[in-house]
């Protein structure tokens, strides 16, 4: 049942106008502007919560804005894919706002860094909640924007640099996203996301000019989602704060690029289209070279951070993986782990981060024996770690299950053969931190107090029990995919 | 007396109250040591006690069944207890309980006392959830929990030898998971169902999935089992952790493995509908009986050539816990022949199967107390070299008596444990020759008696250079001043010394007790385990024999050695075990090196091309000079971090917007 209802609308006004108020909040005055900015992105996570539950009862929310052109307008509408993307995105954003109040403590412009850390809040809600590609668009241009200045908070050349590179590159995805949406727009008449696809009829009487559109969509949002070879960017912003690195990194910005593309093949080109015209291969050959050859160059990193971020794109190539598959079973996976992802890459950012604030150690080199100073931290890495790699019982490895499930549905084991050596390539870059961290000699001492600020370590330790917990209890996560599934096919 | 109580719960409590009981004693360890060991010492008897409650439903041919809905995976979590699950249980965690008793001593001198007591009682709940596991992915569940928790005892003393020997277990233990992950996928993803029961392979049929799920299984349980050619971990891995975990991994650990493989082979037998009905099912059923007859001989292949290749590194060790471990290999081997057997020979091939269980609880048994055994010598003298010890019988009898008493149950002698066992697969092998009359399973006979007076061989070594001989000079002092083991060492070892030498003169009874109905649960021909298991006489004059001609071959060739002065000659390093895998690792390595250079030298060269693009475009872009330095209107947002030329990009793209739009709507003549 289609419910208009302004919700969705508020869920994007909340944090821009809470981004707004916090202009007015002085610098030196921490303690107001961290409460302000929890509540406001407690409030927004509690909208799309409610959201999210009133798609989970099968309705689909709409809210138009504003007639550009016929069959062209500014709205928004959630269905089920847009409800995922958004809960799993705001709940996030919650925890990342309580790290950034300990983590900015001693950081400079920190009014600046929260003001842009809630729009990009609200502009990724414009991404999920959009009702057809035009807004989608109008949202990821300006997540480039709003992103821009927590990449090059810390001001320096190497800052500045990988801001610039970073601008770049979006704009370039981006503008091939234009380009694209330009064509469709011509060919079919309207940009709305529908179940199906709209690309049905087109597909018969131009198939070239939609395979050249489909590549150009692919690559435009495969910059933010960070396919090889577009995906340099992301290392060099790693120079940005570490909440950035972890909730816009891992996360958002991420995934609102790797939404792009689930958008593009599942609403725009329809599955039967995708068939028709062999696309899902195209895709899913091309992310597999993203998820080995990147977990190849991350074992060569030294900075933590920069390891990580290899590990998201090897990660974020799962997720089209599944997509390319075009069976049921991949695609559950493959939204799966835009959840599990999340929640892993998630902790163990937050990890390096409390390293670096603790230790001022970014090094991996520098971080032998770092679990006797940092026990719970180490731990709360160790969890992510086992699921990045998906072992049980973390939750890293149901999506796993499901892609293999979808590859062999799909008649490709050639991709499970992917999937285990990305695992194994999983467990040699990131068991030799931990096993280093508690079992190698450094010179680390034992805690005094506590390891780590208290705002800091409480989300880590629970996003890395919430990692067992939805790896245990399966009810949590795959109902709801199933049913983003069932809507999409 | 479980009058209203649901015993159907009990396989989750085994696994439960371990888990949990980690978690207690990790945090009573931070106040009080005595506490910790009790804590552990009774959570460990706990366990045992709740499996030893499923006895009476077991034993009476029944199956426990437990489901926990949409746990841990897209099946359930599910438990499913018979009889050869029970007793894989049982001895694991009969085992524990002695090794955690031993180490309450043992660990005095090690550091990270709370770490390991937690960390081997999280070990126990996955060791011991691996047999209980109904499904597959249940079991692979607790097979990494098993897994990455016993890596920790493996590096538990931190130096950097227990360090590397952990690399190598930690990554081979994550391939071996990820081999059996994938095995699983093909398996459930054709089939629909990964339950541990018979057939369940076959169900819609043969193909080219069925035999190349079942090899990345084995091959993933293999690893974890010590099979040729995949276990070069072993010998490293089980000899650096403190004895205690030595005597775990290397006694019950290892059998997870086993197990395994004998769930794989037993998911691929077809029920016994009778050789008269299976011969008038199409030909399809005769393929598949003849694949699964290959893979049964090629398992009893690897497995000579592992008790083989086990016996010759066991021969050439010069640490005793090395050579323990090597010898567990060996054992492995001798394990894997009667699976192989039971593969090869299908519905008559429960000999096989009933010989390889039997020797997974005699094994357990004698190679834990050998373990413990050296762990009183570490924990006296800290020296594990064979050649500089010598004459600790006087000063550790109950020692050397656990020693003797478990050589002699691994060699195989009448009235020791492994008599018995060994009887039973050796009889297995030779009916797999006479069977189908391959002459090249007479070989494999021979090599079996050759390991057999092989093991005897290394045996008497161990127990001559370190109890009997007189003590070298070096260390003579050292050894002057022992006194006596500690009590709850004793109590540890003596456990299984009792074990070892009951199943001795009782042999037939476990195997009524435990073995037949466990067997039984398999699918082999009943009227065959009738006739030629219930009631086997294992003292017949010719088994006798030919275990007396082995011992006696075994002491020659070991009389032999003493005299030529053999033992001390050291191997060159080229041949050694340590060489190559230190060598291997290193060629992966530089292998691996040589393959990610080229990749990152690419990609460096594809990345400057890029950089080298934008540096020019923005050189342009900031010659032209329209930076306005400070914006007052822009003052209150702090927006100076923001470049102008981004600015510049912004407005081009817009226009480009407009210009676009234009042409789009002239193009195709919507109009605006």
């Amino acid at each position: 049942m289609e419910i208009v209802s302004s919700l969705p609308l508020v869920a994007v006004v909340i944090p821009v106008l809470g981004a707004i108020l916090l202009l007015f909040v002085p610098e030196a005055k921490d303690k107001i502007r961290n409460m302000l900015a929890l509540v406001i992105s407690f409030a927004t996570a509690m909208v799309v919560i409610t959201v999210v539950q009133l798609v989970l009862k099968g309705n689909i929310v709409y809210n138009k804005i504003v007639d550009i052109l016929p069959g062209l307008e500014l709205s928004f509408r959630v269905d089920p894919l847009g409800a995922l993307f958004a809960g799993t995105a705001s709940i996030l954003w919650v925890f990342a706002v309580l790290y950034s109040t300990g983590y900015m403590a001693h950081e400079h412009n920190r009014r600046r860094y929260f003001i842009f850390y809630l729009l990009s809040l609200g502009i990724t809600m414009g991404i999920a909640f959009a009702a057809n590609l035009f807004t989608l668009y109008l949202f990821y241009e300006l997540l480039t924007l709003a992103t821009y200045p927590l990449v090059v908070h810390e001001g320096n050349t190497e800052a500045q640099n990988a801001g610039k590179r970073y601008m770049i590159y979006s704009f370039f995805g981006a503008g091939l996203v234009l380009y694209s949406l330009f064509i469709t727009y011509g060919l079919v008449g309207t940009l709305d996301f529908t179940q199906g696809g709209i690309m049905a009829e087109v597909a018969r009487t131009a198939p070239l000019l939609l395979i050249t559109v489909f590549v150009a969509y692919i690559l435009g949002f495969g910059v933010k989602a960070a396919v090889m070879p577009l995906h340099s960017w992301l290392p060099s912003a790693m120079a940005a704060p570490t909440p950035v690195s972890a909730l816009l990194h891992a996360v958002a910005v991420v995934k609102s690029g790797v939404y792009g593309i689930l958008r593009v093949m599942y609403s725009i080109f329809g599955t039967e289209t995708m068939v028709e015209l062999n696309l899902g291969i195209f895709v899913a050959v091309l992310v597999s070279f993203t998820i080995v050859l990147s977990s190849i160059i991350a074992m060569r990193q030294d900075v933590l951070k920069r390891r990580l971020a290899y590990s998201t794109i090897s990660q974020l190539g799962y997720i089209t993986l599944g997509a390319g598959l075009l069976t049921p079973l991949g695609l559950t996976g493959g939204l799966l782990h835009i959840i599990n992802h999340a929640l892993l890459k998630i902790t163990l950012f937050f990890c390096a981060g409390a390293i670096i604030t603790v230790t001022g150690k970014k090094y991996i080199s520098e971080l032998n024996g770092v679990g006797r100073r940092m026990p719970i931290t180490m731990l709360a890495f160790a969890i992510g770690s086992i699921g990045m790699v998906g072992i049980l019982p973390v939750n890293g490895f149901i999506s796993k299950w499901y892609l293999m499930g979808g590859s062999l549905d799909a008649g490709m084991p050639i991709f499970v053969i992917i999937l285990i050596t990305s695992a194994l390539l999983n467990a040699m870059y990131f068991f030799p931190i931990v096993t280093a961290a508690f079992f190698k000699k450094g010179d680390f001492e034992p805690p005094k107090q506590l390891e780590a600020p208290l705002a800091m370590l409480v989300p880590i330790v629970l996003l890395a029990l919430t990692s067992i917990v939805v790896g245990i209890k399966l009810d949590l996560t795959v109902p709801f995919v199933e049913t983003v599934v069932d809507y999409l096919f | 007396m479980f009058q209203g109580f649901d015993l159907s719960i009990l396989p989750l409590l085994a696994v439960l109250i371990p888990a949990v009981g980690a978690g207690i004693v990790a945090i009573i360890s931070f106040y009080s040591s005595w506490w910790r060991n009790f804590a552990a010492t009774v959570i460990t008897g706990a366990t045992l006690f709740v499996i030893l409650s499923m006895y009476p439903v077991v034993s009476g041919g029944q199956v426990i069944s437990f489901q926990l809905f949409n746990i841990v995976s897209p099946l359930n979590l599910t438990f499913r207890v018979d009889s050869f699950s029970f007793i894989v249980a049982l001895i694991a965690c009969f085992v524990w309980l002695a090794a955690t008793i031993f180490s309450l001593s043992y660990m005095e001198h090690e550091q990270n006392r709370g770490r390991f007591f937690s960390i081997l009682l999280l070990t126990l709940s996955g060791t011991v959830g691996v047999p209980l596991a109904g499904d597959f992915l249940s079991l692979l569940l607790f097979f990494e929990i098993m897994s990455i928790s016993s890596y920790v005892l493996v590096v538990h003393t931190q130096t950097d030898e227990a360090y590397s020997a952990g690399d190598l277990y930690l990554y081979l233990g994550v391939a071996g998971g990820m081999s059996i992950l994938a095995g699983m996928a093909l398996f459930y993803f054709r089939n629909g169902t990964l339950a541990i029961a018979p057939a369940t392979m076959t169900a819609p049929g043969i193909d080219i999935v069925v035999p190349i799920a079942a090899i990345l299984m084995i091959i993933g349980f293999g690893i974890k089992a010590g099979m040729a050619p995949l276990h070069i971990w072993l010998p490293r891995a089980h000899p650096v952790a403190p004895a205690p975990a030595s005597a775990l991994l290397s006694g019950v650990m290892i059998k997870t493995g086993a197990y395994g493989i004998i769930s794989v082979v037993n998911v691929m037998l077809i029920p016994s509908l009778g050789p008269s009905v299976a011969q008038h099912v199409s030909g399809l059923y005769t393929e598949f009986w003849s694949m699964v007859s290959g893979m049964g001989y090629v398992i009893i292949w690897i497995g000579i050539v592992t008790m083989f290749m086990g016996v010759i590194l066991a021969i050439i060790q010069e640490n005793i816990k090395k050579m323990l471990a090597c010898s567990s290999i060996s054992q492995m081997g001798f394990i894997l022949v009667g699976v192989g057997v039971a593969g090869y020979l299908k519905y008559e091939g429960a000999m096989g199967m009933a010989g390889a269980s039997y020797h997974i609880i005699n094994h357990a048994l004698f190679k834990s107390a050998l373990f413990l055994a050296a762990g009183v010598i570490a924990y006296k003298l800290g020296e594990l070299n064979m050649y500089k010890l010598g004459g600790l019988w006087k000063k550790l009898p109950f020692t050397t008596l656990v020693v003797i008493i478990a050589s002699l149950g691994i060699a195989g002698f009448p009235f020791f444990n492994g008599y018995a066992s060994k009887t039973l697969l050796h009889h297995a092998l030779v009916e797999a020759y006479e069977h189908y009359g391959v002459t090249a399973l007479l070989e494999a006979e021979r090599i079996f008696m050759i390991s057999a007076a092989g093991t005897v061989l290394y045996y008497l070594k161990f127990i001559y250079l370190v109890f009997l001989r007189r003590p070298p000079e070096e260390l003579a002092d050292s050894i002057n001043k022992i006194k006596g083991e500690p009590r709850s060492m004793k109590l540890g070892m003596a456990m299984l010394a009792v074990m070892i030498v009951f199943i001795g003169f009782n042999p037939g009874y476990l195997l009524n007790m435990l073995i037949i109905p466990s067997v039984s649960t398999f699918v082999f021909c009943p009227g065959f385990i009738e006739h030629h298991i219930v009631g086997i006489n294992f003292f017949a004059a010719s088994d006798i024999i030919s275990s007396l001609v082995v011992l006696g071959l075994g002491a020659l060739a070991f009389a032999i050695g003493l005299k030529s002065g053999l033992f001390s000659m050291s191997i060159p390093a080229w041949m050694g075990q340590e060489f190559f895998a230190t060598q291997f690792g290193k060629m992966m390595v530089s292998l691996w090196n040589g393959i990610s250079n080229v990749f990152v030298s690419i990609l460096g060269a594809v990345g400057k091309g890029f950089s080298v693009v934008f540096q020019t475009g923005f050189s342009i872009l900031q010659g032209l000079d329209y930076r306005p330095g400070k914006s007052d209107t822009l003052r209150f947002i702090n927006l100076s971090n923001i470049d102008f030329d981004v600015i510049l990009i912004m407005g081009i793209l817009a226009g480009a917007l407009v210009v676009l739009f234009y042409l789009q709507f002239g193009i195709f003549g919507i109009g605006i």
